[in-house]
């Protein structure tokens, strides 16, 4: 097996809200190993975004990381100090977030916004930093690269903000990017670009990467592996191939059968899946995906899952294959 | 932005002439005759009548309101009725004082306010961010002369901390400052604490975090610059308030500014010393105003006029 | 699926036959850019420049572009939310580009919308009894028990539970809201429904549970929608013919199938070639990648539109503004080089 760069174990992060305990992650493990890229799909609330706000260690109250392990090259992060991790954030482990519109300072330069991460973790004077940061701006492709590094992020197109949220995550070279749904709020024609960049650079840096999205497109283009989420808990894992034409959850399978297809001949109805994601607040017992599963059995609604390799590259959690 | 600035000033300008026409025209609204006023209870009709010729106060409200208009263009404000002196000689030594009363409230308002404001949006729905809450909340509410008086006789009288009225340095400044400050300062730590707030849950600032900036660069640095904007409307919407305030204080504290000349003034109906603190009052504001909309396109890129 | 009716519906409007709903004639809709002293009028943004198409009773016409093309505006002139520039937009044989608000009424009922966001387009304060029944109420459709009966009946066909009626639109989901929306644009008896990106803000497997009740709806009532999303798979998926929008024009207009599977005009076929496909066997198409991004449209480039972008540009694409030409079976494309 290759190495390893990052391996999360049995995670769990709930939020303590007024109403009740949200379990926002409920027990996620994967490994990540160098170079590689994951994919993490799922719906919104089946926690992909916390699972990644969780490894950052950005999670805010009333959320708190109750249990589980966090490695990054041996090392668990969650046992670390805030000044540790702050050396780790931005250094080791960078994060591209889904609005380019909104993810970066509208009152600071785009240069600067490069540089001080730079500056900080490379322990380099400013001059230098920004030196960094037009090489960046020129690697993820913004022509007229001198001048723009002196704009404001309003002066630029949505698709320009993310090649900038991209070269600032890239700029001190981390050994993990998570991209959280880095291309939902562009443009499809933008998205090709991005998606084009990503795959580019993820050769460049050598940088293994988690690219969360619902958009199963999205997957098939830049990922070897898939995890598939729902209420918390990863349902299926494999790579990307088996996930798509060979899935073997009932809820990847109706993930696809919703979508509509584009190279279909003629009309076909789709298939969605029947009823409501659960309350995270409220978790049914057994299989949280049962009440609204085709192929419950009495069991489902009794016990939780608790997944099975099918094969070595083939996790699922379900009733169905577990004897 | 020139183009912005033009347009500016001819509403500026159009802003002043409406002061000054409903300020003359209030003066006629209240019962009373200025010519008795100034020449006493015993004085006889002739005199009367001769201090209402000095004056033009027997003509016509129109006529009385352009001849001052005109007066006014060429920068006088006229012949104050009770000293007998020129409105803008007194104005020149009073305005001053109280905008020095006014930059002084304006430096502890940003002092107070803006680091116990940022305070409370760290502590957010913590044991201290309820305190300040508290405490801004009864800032507010409690009204200036109160204050003051308290102040004078606490600070001033019985621990003799500091003089307890009339014009001079820093140690004369502190009490009527603070006197105003507490309450204005109040306003100033809510908005920041709320914009700050705002501020701290955007997207952003996430950004920055993920940076693996420390918490300090985080708030000081992309926080707290895009958090002033807000502040900066409210001390301008403040300004007049401040004024009303500073006009109370300056009564209580013995302090020589417009807001003493307004107070005597009024009480013997000196038509042209209050339209003249009136103007300048107003004249400031309009100002301070203006260069609020100018301070908005420093601090924020994104607006440009 | 009746797929006979359908078929027949895209074959009279390739012919062009006469059973217009909707007829919309080189519409216009601009808005103007100020600036100066005096704020003079310095220059137009146009949002929709010559938009012309025809809407079939019972077909859905899809209308796709990205963010800034155009669609929603369009959308919205037609339906006299904004008062469009210039143009003619004429339902069932009946001008409304001039029509006052008064005399817009009755047709208010017969043109329906149903937003983006079911979050923020239905009012919080209100009870989902009160948002359906209102316009019952405005255009006198039911008295009395009548209201609540329709109310009911409308909940019952969207889906949604009879007890649903006593609660507040934050108490549901964000499928359940728009199938709210749905009810309440359904509850006048509309004819023509457009649909502003309705499951963009969906989740797939509500997306496609919304798309289905769409669907049922058109074929129980007889609907006829402008399907308005950047989604090309949605789109495809529920329009019988799609009209594909860059910088404020329509550049291609056909039947779904036949667009998505030989699309004639350059832009379309670098769209349909970015969308990211969910298999990872099997014939990969060619992507075009697109360089740059869409110019403003306040000054937009001369001639065609689209030649800063275009991989085929030649000279008179600089220079000549192409017109919407038909290649045939009603397919129509604006690019000077289309054959």
């Amino acid at each position: 097996m290759a190495e390893s760069i990052l391996e999360v174990k049995d995670l769990r992060t709930y939020f303590y809200t007024e109403a009740g305990v949200v379990k926002a992650v409920n027990g996620v493990n994967f490994r990540l190993e160098k170079g590689q890229s994951l994919g993490v799909v799922g719906e919104s609330g089946s926690g992909k975004s916390i699972t990644a706000l969780s490894i950052m260690g950005l999670i805010k109250p009333p959320g708190r990381v109750i249990s589980g392990e966090i490695r990054l090259q041996g090392q668990d992060l969650l046992k670390k100090s805030r000044k540790e991790l702050e050396k780790i954030r931005g250094n080791d482990i960078a994060m591209i977030f889904q609005d380019p519109m909104t993810s970066l300072n509208p009152v600071l330069r785009v240069g600067e916004q490069i540089a001080e991460a730079v500056v900080l973790h490379r322990k380099v004077n400013r001059k230098e930093g920004w030196n960094v940061a037009l090489e960046m701006l020129k690697k993820v492709g913004i022509p007229e690269a001198e001048d723009r590094i002196r704009r404001f992020p309003h002066e630029m197109s949505g698709g320009m903000r993310q090649r900038v949220m991209i070269a600032i995550a890239l700029s001190c070279n981390p050994k993990v990017l998570i991209a959280d749904e880095p291309t939902t709020a562009l443009d499809v024609t933008i998205q090709a670009q991005i998606l084009d960049l990503i795959r580019l650079l993820q050769k460049d840096f050598e940088t293994a990467t988690i690219m969360i999205t619902h958009d199963l497109g999205v997957v098939a283009e830049v990922c070897r592996n898939v995890m598939v989420m729902y209420a918390g808990q990863p349902v299926e894992y494999s790579d990307v191939t088996t996930v798509l034409e060979q899935p073997k959850h009932p809820y990847t399978w109706g993930l696809l059968s919703s979508l509509p297809k584009l190279n279909a001949s003629g009309k076909q109805r789709l298939t969605p899946i029947d009823g409501m994601p659960p309350d995270l607040g409220n978790l049914p017992e057994g299989c949280a995906f049962a009440p609204r599963c085709p192929h419950k059995k009495p069991v489902c609604e009794r016990q939780e899952p608790s997944g099975k390799w099918l094969s070595p590259g083939h996790f699922v959690r379900c009733h169905l294959y577990e004897a | 932005m020139l183009s912005y600035l033009i347009r500016r000033t001819f509403w500026m300008i159009v802003t002043l002439f409406f002061i000054v026409l409903i300020a003359f025209v209030i003066n006629f609204v209240v019962p009373g005759n200025p010519a008795r006023t100034i020449a006493g209870p015993k004085a006889s009709p002739e005199v009367i009548k001769a201090i209402e010729e000095k004056y033009d106060l027997n003509k016509p409200v129109p006529v009385q309101f352009e001849h001052y208009f005109v007066n006014l263009l060429h920068g006088d404000l006229g012949i104050s009725y009770r000293t007998n002196e020129s409105v803008n000689s007194e104005l020149r030594t009073a305005f001053p004082k109280t905008m020095y009363l006014g930059f002084s409230v304006f430096f502890l308002n940003v002092l107070i306010g803006v680091p116990t404001g940022i305070y409370a949006a760290i502590k957010r729905s913590k044991f201290m961010d309820h305190v300040i809450l508290i405490s801004s909340l009864v800032g507010t509410s409690a009204p200036t002369f109160w204050i003051g008086y308290i102040l004078l006789f606490v600070v001033g009288y019985k621990l003799s901390l500091l003089p307890i009225g009339g014009y001079g340095g820093i140690s004369h400044v502190i009490l009527p400052a603070f006197t105003v400050s507490l309450a204005s300062a109040a306003g100033y730590v809510r908005v920041v604490r709320t914009s700050m707030l705002e501020v701290l849950g955007t997207d952003y600032v996430r950004t920055a975090e993920a940076k693996g900036l420390s918490q300090s660069t985080v708030i000081l640095k992309h926080a707290f610059r895009s958090s002033v904007i807000p502040l900066i409307t409210y001390a301008g919407m403040d300004l007049g308030t401040l004024m009303g305030g500073l006009i109370v204080t300056e009564g209580i504290f013995g302090w020589p500014g417009i807001g003493q000349m307004a107070v005597t003034a009024i009480n013997y109906q000196d038509m042209p010393t209050i339209m003249g603190v009136v103007l300048v009052a107003a004249v400031a504001v309009v100002i301070a105003n203006f260069v609020v909309d100018i301070i908005y396109a420093l601090v924020d890129p994104r607006i440009s006029y | 699926m009746a797929n006979s009716i359908k078929d027949k519906i895209v074959d009279q409007a390739e012919k062009g036959g006469e059973n217009v709903l909707l007829d919309v004639r080189n519409l216009k809709q601009y808005f103007p850019v100020k600036k100066g002293v005096l704020q003079q009028v310095v220059g137009q943004v146009k949002a929709v420049d010559g938009v012309s198409f025809r809407v079939f009773p019972g077909e859905t016409l899809g209308l796709v572009g990205e963010s800034g093309c155009g669609k929603t505006t369009a959308g919205r002139s037609i339906l006299r939310l904004t008062d469009p520039t210039g143009g003619e937009i004429i339902y069932k044989g009946q001008h409304l580009e001039k029509l006052s608000p008064r005399g817009m009424r009755p047709f208010r009922r017969e043109m329906q919308i149903i937003f983006q966001d079911p979050y923020s387009s239905l009012n919080p304060r209100m009870l989902v009894h009160d948002i359906i029944s209102e316009p019952i109420r405005i255009h006198h459709l039911a008295q009395g028990k009548g209201v609540e009966k329709r109310v009911y009946e409308l909940l019952d066909l969207v889906g949604l539970n009879r007890k649903h009626a006593k609660r507040y639109p934050h108490e549901f989901s964000g499928g359940q809201r728009q199938r709210i929306g749905v009810a309440r644009a359904l509850a006048v008896e509309p004819e023509l429904v457009i649909c502003d990106e309705p499951v963009s803000a969906l989740d797939v497997s509500i997306q496609a549970q919304i798309i289905n009740l769409l669907e049922d709806l058109q074929n129980e009532l007889h609907l006829s929608y402008i399907f308005i999303a950047h989604d090309l798979s949605v789109v495809k998926h529920i329009s019988d013919r799609v009209a594909v929008m860059y910088l404020g024009k329509i550049v291609e207009v056909a039947a779904s199938s036949a667009l998505y599977a030989e699309p004639k005009h350059p832009y379309t076929q670098a769209l349909l070639s970015a969308i990211p496909e969910p298999q990872v066997s099997g014939t990969k198409k060619q992507r075009i990648l697109l360089q740059g991004d869409v110019p403003s449209p306040i000054n937009p480039p001369a001639g065609c539109h689209f030649h800063s972008r275009c991989r085929f540009a030649q000279e008179i694409c600089r220079q000549e503004v192409p017109a919407l030409r038909d290649l045939g079976d009603g397919h129509l494309a604006a690019c000077h080089l289309a054959k």
